[in-house]
């Protein structure tokens, strides 16, 4: 039987704690070690955060965010994160962060960079009004 | 949760993290970390020794106080960061522009 798991948070930054803890369990019940966890976890508040600052605008508890987890194959770990903002694609946003200024630090753009970074693959569709982001973590990376 | 002391050796600003750093808790941290840029000589030894958690809201935080303390010809110097802590720095590249060192201590002689 192949397990899963979701969750409906509101638009709120204190609940993405625990839609990332709860994907970080989720990732540690299918075999994924600590670093990968940590990783999905961090991958998770990152989209969270960014949906909710840019695609619903602030907080707003009439908006939600679902996520959803289930294990593809043993030792992955499949995130679906769904919401109702206007459409973006993320993957196709050029960051602040992926324009490496040697000179001075990028004041901010990191979260669809360490995702793409810590994440095994990264997809999105936008189907009946909803973004639909799909990470998938199996192994540990390396980051360097 | 997210708890932030500020304290002082001679003219360098303590700045003592303890908890998560995320969206949530960023806004806080951020106005005692650029509170302390402001309130000296803009000389910060940010200890991280005690954050356990810290997404991209940290480090946009970070930058905006590291920037504002080398602007007031100071700078901001991190201490102690956890494993976790450390790779999100270094995934950022922020550790390619601000010194960080192993121990409180030494982030404060290194001033």
């Amino acid at each position: 039987m192949t397990e899963s798991w979701s969750l409906t948070i509101a638009a709120s930054y204190r609940d993405i704690r625990l839609a990332a803890s709860t994907v970080a369990a989720a990732a540690r019940a299918v075999g994924l070690n600590e670093t990968a966890a940590h990783h999905c976890q961090l991958a998770v508040d990152e989209a969270c955060t960014n949906i909710i600052e840019h695609g619903y605008g602030g907080e707003n508890a009439e908006n939600s965010i679902l996520i959803a987890c289930s294990s593809p194959s043993p030792g992955c770990l499949l995130i679906e994160i769904t919401d109702s903002a206007p459409a973006f694609n993320p993957l196709t946003a050029d960051t602040q962060a992926d324009q490496r200024d040697t000179r001075s630090p990028p004041p901010g753009g990191w979260g669809v960079y360490f995702i793409k970074r810590l994440m095994d693959s990264v997809e999105y569709r936008y189907e009946h009004g909803q973004n639909h982001l799909l990470l998938k973590r199996c192994n540990a990376i390396d980051t360097s | 949760m997210l708890e932030v002391n500020v304290s002082y050796i001679h003219e360098v600003a303590i700045v003592e993290a303890k908890g998560r750093i995320d969206s949530s808790t960023a806004a806080a941290f951020g106005e005692a970390l650029t509170g302390a840029v402001d309130a000296g000589s803009a000389r910060v030894v940010l200890d991280l020794s005690e954050v356990d958690y810290m997404s991209s809201a940290g480090l946009r935080e970070i930058v905006t106080a590291f920037k504002k303390a080398r602007s007031l010809q100071g700078d901001i110097r991190v201490a102690e960061p956890a494993p976790r802590v450390l790779e999100v720095l270094e995934l950022s590249g922020l550790d390619t522009f601000m010194k960080i060192y192993p121990s409180r201590a030494e982030a404060v002689n290194g001033f």
